[in-house]
């Protein structure tokens, strides 16, 4: 336990990183937090430390996952809300403040990494960034060879997600656990060469795949270890094509299972808690604790090997805290009633034990009404009365 | 034409093998006035089949059944090269035309590229538009082509507003035209409620799904209700 490393984050106003506790200290806490939850309300730090300590807490800990969505109570647009690290943090603390809930996923767009790494970009006024798709940077195998390591300081949209981190945390302080976010080393080679060709390359020549996912996750290492000594409490990884979606479980263990193992040991050196995000169907949730142990996964659909909630709780409900899995769909058409039974039968099969977070399988929706998000974090509320 | 099946075989099996250079050597050698077109058309279709079902199995990945559709697109190019005007233009003008795009505002063609070739391999005549596209080239390729079917998709839930517009336009100029939805952001009652007469699951069942709505909307029943 490096005292300095707790103290100084507590002295600044923010949670220092949980690594730096004793496991039975923890659990002291997640347990005397469990008792006191059946006569107070937790905060939402207890709340979520309770919850990933698997106890349980006061009620269930909810994610809303509102990023761009916030945007709607600042006033600001995507391209604002992409690259302009002070009004983004903005728009998720507004977000948090009019929705609620307990944990803040800065999950900013999935173009950041691919952006510093040369990839030319669109900033549409109505939607998140993305690839220009005519154009890019790795236009056959023989270019993989050609991806370069950048430093953290020079590339301009990672720099500005740093400083997104660092506005948040000292935003938020104590209030929420504030989570920051990198997308998986495949994840950025699919923005740079394609998705369908990258697929395709992972098959026919995935020593040129894997070759070229050595530069892109010492840069994601480095940019999860900025992250970091920002104050967060945590970074998800997406790891999408750990799914059906796609890689076979075997060439994802193959592929980039060895690179997202790097990454994860990065963030527990500085005792951050490690999570996933993976929206993709039949994920593999086998795999990615194999290779990441991650103390949470944010999930759309059940992993490969359950059929049930209830089967995927007794399979893994004590090898990771379960983030989910509202469907978009529902928070798209359903009503506020209809999303709160939703997240009622969800927290029927996965709270017990704790080790649930309630939340949607994929980022809330950026440009639909926040009014079930606040029905997630109603129903949440109302559980059980 | 020949009655012996053993070249066409090993097209299909080429196929489902993911084997490109191995269909590109069985084109080439195939005598083109012992087998038609639509023999080897079929071939190559089958081997397309065999490996949508494999993907419906989890023996198959995506990475798979991209590779597989190479293989297909292979042959089916090589024969339209080598031997355009045995392409029976009268059984181009039965099949079923789908008019297939990613709707404005999105860019993820993927599951749209593996629609539209499965389709293909299913014996639809397919418009694919690509992605991106503007909802007033949807209608004009409607039109042109006087569509049976129109397959959208988007992979984003910021598209939604303006596919829902599409949606309203198109049933209102063209009734005829049945409308098939596809997505990460939908399930069937977001489609129902996007005013779409039939929902894809995923790109693999798409063309069950297109095939149940041609069927079901020739006798005027909505897939989904």
């Amino acid at each position: 336990m490096n005292i300095s490393k707790i103290i100084k984050p507590l002295t600044k106003g923010y949670l220092p990183p949980l690594g730096e506790f004793p496991d039975y200290l923890l659990d002291f806490a997640a347990n005397l937090s469990k008792f006191r939850g059946r006569f107070q309300k937790l905060t939402s730090v207890e709340r979520v430390l309770t919850a990933i300590r698997h106890k349980e807490p006061d009620r269930v800990p909810v994610a809303t996952i509102v990023c761009a969505g916030g945007r709607q109570v600042s006033g600001i647009t995507f391209p604002e809300y992409s690259l302009n690290a002070e009004k983004a943090a903005q728009a998720f603390v507004d977000g948090l403040d009019f929705a609620g809930g307990d944990v803040v996923v800065l999950l900013l767009d999935l173009s950041v990494e691919a952006a510093d790494l040369g990839q030319k970009m669109e900033y549409p006024e109505n939607s998140t960034p993305r690839p220009d798709f005519n154009n890019h940077i790795i236009r056959d195998v023989s270019d993989y060879e050609r991806i370069k390591v950048v430093d953290i300081k020079d590339a301009p949209r990672m720099s500005e997600y740093v400083r997104l981190c660092h506005k948040v945390v000292r935003k938020i302080g104590f209030r929420s656990i504030v989570s920051g976010f990198i997308f998986g080393p495949l994840g950025v080679l699919a923005m740079m060469r394609g998705a369908e060709n990258m697929f395709k390359d992972c098959l026919l020549h995935p020593a040129k795949v894997k070759k070229a996912c050595e530069p892109i996750t010492e840069v994601l290492i480095n940019f999860a270890d900025a992250q970091c000594q920002t104050g967060v409490s945590a970074i998800a990884i997406d790891t999408l094509f750990a799914s059906r979606n796609g890689l076979s479980k075997k060439l994802w263990e193959e592929i980039e299972g060895p690179f997202s193992r790097e990454i994860t040991k990065k963030i527990k050196e500085h005792g951050l808690i490690v999570g996933v995000h993976n929206c993709g169907h039949d994920i593999y949730f086998d795999a990615q604790i194999k290779f990441m142990e991650p103390e949470f996964i944010s999930f759309a659909h059940l992993p490969d090997d359950c059929h049930t909630q209830k089967e995927m709780k007794h399979r893994y409900g004590d090898q990771t805290t379960l983030v989910g899995y509202v469907p978009t769909p529902l928070l798209v058409h359903g009503t506020p009633k209809q999303v709160m039974e939703e997240c009622w039968r969800q927290i029927d099969d996965l709270a017990p034990g704790g080790g649930y977070i309630l939340a949607p399988g994929c980022e809330y929706p950026p440009n639909i009404p926040l009014t079930n998000a606040i029905a997630m974090v109603n129903a949440a509320n109302k559980y059980g009365i | 034409m020949n009655s012996d099946n053993t070249i066409l075989q090993t097209l299909e099996e080429s196929v489902f093998s993911k084997d490109i250079e191995r269909v590109s050597l069985v084109v080439s050698r195939i005598d083109i006035q012992s087998y038609s077109p639509t023999e080897i058309i079929n071939a190559l279709s089958r081997g397309i089949e065999k490996a949508r079902e494999y993907f419906k199995n989890g023996i198959f990945s995506i990475p798979d059944l991209l590779v597989a559709i190479d293989a297909y697109r292979h042959g089916i190019n090589y024969l339209k090269e080598i031997a355009p005007k045995l392409m029976n233009q009268k059984t181009e003008d039965e099949k079923p035309r789908v008019v297939i795009g990613v709707v404005e505002g999105d860019v993820h063609d993927m599951g749209k590229n593996i629609v539209a070739a499965v389709l293909e391999a299913s014996g639809y005549h397919v418009y694919d538009l690509g992605r991106n596209v503007p909802n007033e080239t949807f209608l004009e390729t409607i039109r042109s082509t006087k569509a049976d079917i129109l397959a959208l998709s988007t992979m984003m839930s910021t598209p939604l507003a303006n596919m829902r517009i599409l949606i309203e336009m198109t049933k209102t100029t063209y009734p005829h035209t049945a409308i098939i939805v596809g997505g990460a952001p939908f399930d069937a009652d977001l489609a129902r409620r996007m005013g779409a007469d039939g929902y894809a699951e995923n790109a693999i069942t798409a063309p069950d799904e297109t095939n149940k709505l041609l069927i079901s909307f020739a006798s005027d029943k909505k897939l989904i209700k």
